[in-house]
């Protein structure tokens, strides 16, 4: 952590039916995944308190000037903006044709790693807020050479000059599905570039047979590998709580903050 | 400067195709070298983004009728549940409009079954069939060269004014006979992803039933009874809404 003295900021999702609610008791910024709502209560809110956002924008696809335009129009009606977090992924195919309802992992070639520092110095350089690059876990391989994740992250976020958002929970999942220690994986990260860490709930998925990253309260083992993140990354400042889902109910998301909170402590 | 073209690229459109369309994993032949254990995680992987997808758009399309069938103890979701659903799962091209048809097919015979349904509940599962097919139906479908409709938009005339029908389901209200009566809708999947409903008059449903793909704008003027220029004023703001894809 940056230093005894610094204060690590605590992200909630943006749920419209409870922001309010977090906001003014234990959260101290709001985190929208997605494009933020047109809403008044929204309008309001982006008044009052600091606001993230993780747009539906891929750093490994196509990026659209319709995307710049409408992130940089999305950012205008925050008063207090933090960061902008962009998925290392690559969901959907050139064409269009096929959309994968999640983010899936590019391949980590040269090819791509142009692709994603392409996209990112893009945004980096019209966008008023940081643009930050965060890790996603693939659950399959194909036979093609690629270099490994973290290497391909560092050297997008070294080449862009830019931070990371780390995923833990992808970090920790990644690290289940390849075998691995998850400390030793995470320990692969350029991790003097993570600002902000993200934790979620996990849960067992019948058809994958393994876990995945689920509406539930934040998992303890995500909790403590973000606590040994956070111990060995001197530039971070946010911990933050992916719901997953807009369903997630208020009880688990207030634990989750909770929780967060005394881990933080 | 010597052009390279996106090798990788191309691969990764072959991974994606791997895992959206079932029938791609079990060609003999596959686009992509995998080795067999990673091919089985493959599919596991695509049958957890498949059920977890029509999971979640049968919740949001079929929200209404799901809300009543639920006082008999009918819940949509559970058709994820179903042999039916696992067979679905064996052939699926995962957001295409095929699939979205079936599932939506599935959730219409399931909840049409519910016991003492009011008149007007035929009518809101076939509206909330059309707004599943635009949830559902990632795929905007090929290049055009002529005017085609959106892929998975539809225009359906209603024997009740859906509109308030639905207004009033949402809110709890009773709904009396006096909604009877025609009505014709638009639900189309926007350029941004966006799910539109509207209500249009009979011009608008005239030049969008003329458009099939296969005719101009000045074919579908004479087909729609109108002329070019009023066809493609019609069109553009038909585009807007995805309710049409012009070349």
């Amino acid at each position: 952590m940056a230093s005894s003295e610094t204060k690590i900021l605590i992200g909630a999702p943006y749920l419209p039916h409870m922001a309010d609610a977090l906001v003014s008791t234990v959260a101290d910024f709001i985190e929208v995944n997605g494009w933020p709502d047109a809403s008044p209560a929204f309008a309001s809110l982006a008044q009052k308190c600091p606001v993230a956002i993780n747009p539906p924008i891929e750093a490994a696809s196509e990026l659209t000037e319709q995307d710049c335009r409408r992130l940089a129009a999305a950012l205008e009606q925050i008063a207090q903006p933090l960061w902008v977090s962009l998925p290392v992924s690559c969901s959907q195919t050139a064409d269009g044709r096929i959309r994968l309802p999640q983010r899936f992992a590019p391949l980590y070639t040269p090819e791509f790693l142009k692709v994603v520092i392409e996209n990112t110095c893009k945004l980096r350089t019209t966008l008023p807020s940081p643009v930050q690059l965060e890790n996603v876990a693939s659950f399959f391989s194909i036979d093609y050479p690629q270099i490994s994740a973290p290497e391909f992250l560092r050297s997008a976020a070294e080449q862009c000059q830019c931070n990371m958002t780390m995923n833990v929970s992808a970090v920790w999942l990644q690290a289940q599905y390849a075998g691995k220690n998850p400390q030793e994986y995470a320990a692969e990260f350029a991790l003097d570039r993570v600002t902000t860490l993200r934790v979620s709930g996990i849960a067992e998925d019948r058809d994958l047979q393994a876990s995945v990253a689920a509406p539930a309260r934040v998992d303890d083992s995500v909790l403590s590998l973000a606590a040994w993140i956070a111990h060995h990354s001197p530039a971070l400042r946010a911990i933050s709580y992916d719901a997953v889902t807009q369903n997630t109910s208020r009880e688990t998301v207030l634990q989750s903050l909770q929780a967060i909170r005394e881990a933080v402590a | 400067m010597k052009y390279s073209p996106p090798i990788d690229r191309d691969r990764l459109d072959a991974v994606l195709r791997f895992v959206a369309d079932a029938r791609a994993r079990t060609r003999q032949a596959a686009e992509i070298e995998i080795a067999a254990e990673e091919a089985t995680r493959a599919g596991r992987y695509a049958r957890y983004l498949a059920r977890g997808f029509y999971l979640t758009t049968l919740e949001q399309g079929f929200r209404l009728s799901n809300g009543l069938a639920a006082r008999v103890g009918r819940d949509v979701t559970q058709i994820t549940d179903s042999a039916l659903f696992e067979n679905f799962l064996q052939d699926c091209f995962l957001g295409s409009l095929d699939a979205a048809r079936r599932v939506g097919d599935f959730a219409v015979s399931y909840l049409g079954e519910i016991p003492n349904a009011p008149a007007w509940f035929r009518d809101l599962l076939i509206y909330e069939r059309a707004t599943f097919l635009q949830l559902a139906t990632t795929d905007p479908g090929p290049k055009t060269y002529v005017p085609r409709r959106g892929n998975s938009a539809v225009c359906i005339q209603f024997g009740w004014q859906m509109a308030e029908l639905v207004r009033r389901v949402k809110e709890g209200a009773s709904v009396a006979d006096q909604l009877k009566g025609d009505s014709t809708l638009f639900f189309a999947r926007s350029p941004e992803s966006k799910l539109v409903v509207a209500e249009v008059d009979a011009a608008t449903a005239a030049i969008f039933r003329a458009v099939n793909g296969l005719r101009n704008t000045q074919k579908i003027a004479e087909a729609a009874d109108t002329t070019p220029e009023v066809t493609n004023a019609y069109l553009d703001a038909m585009a807007k809404i995805g309710a049409v894809v012009l070349p």
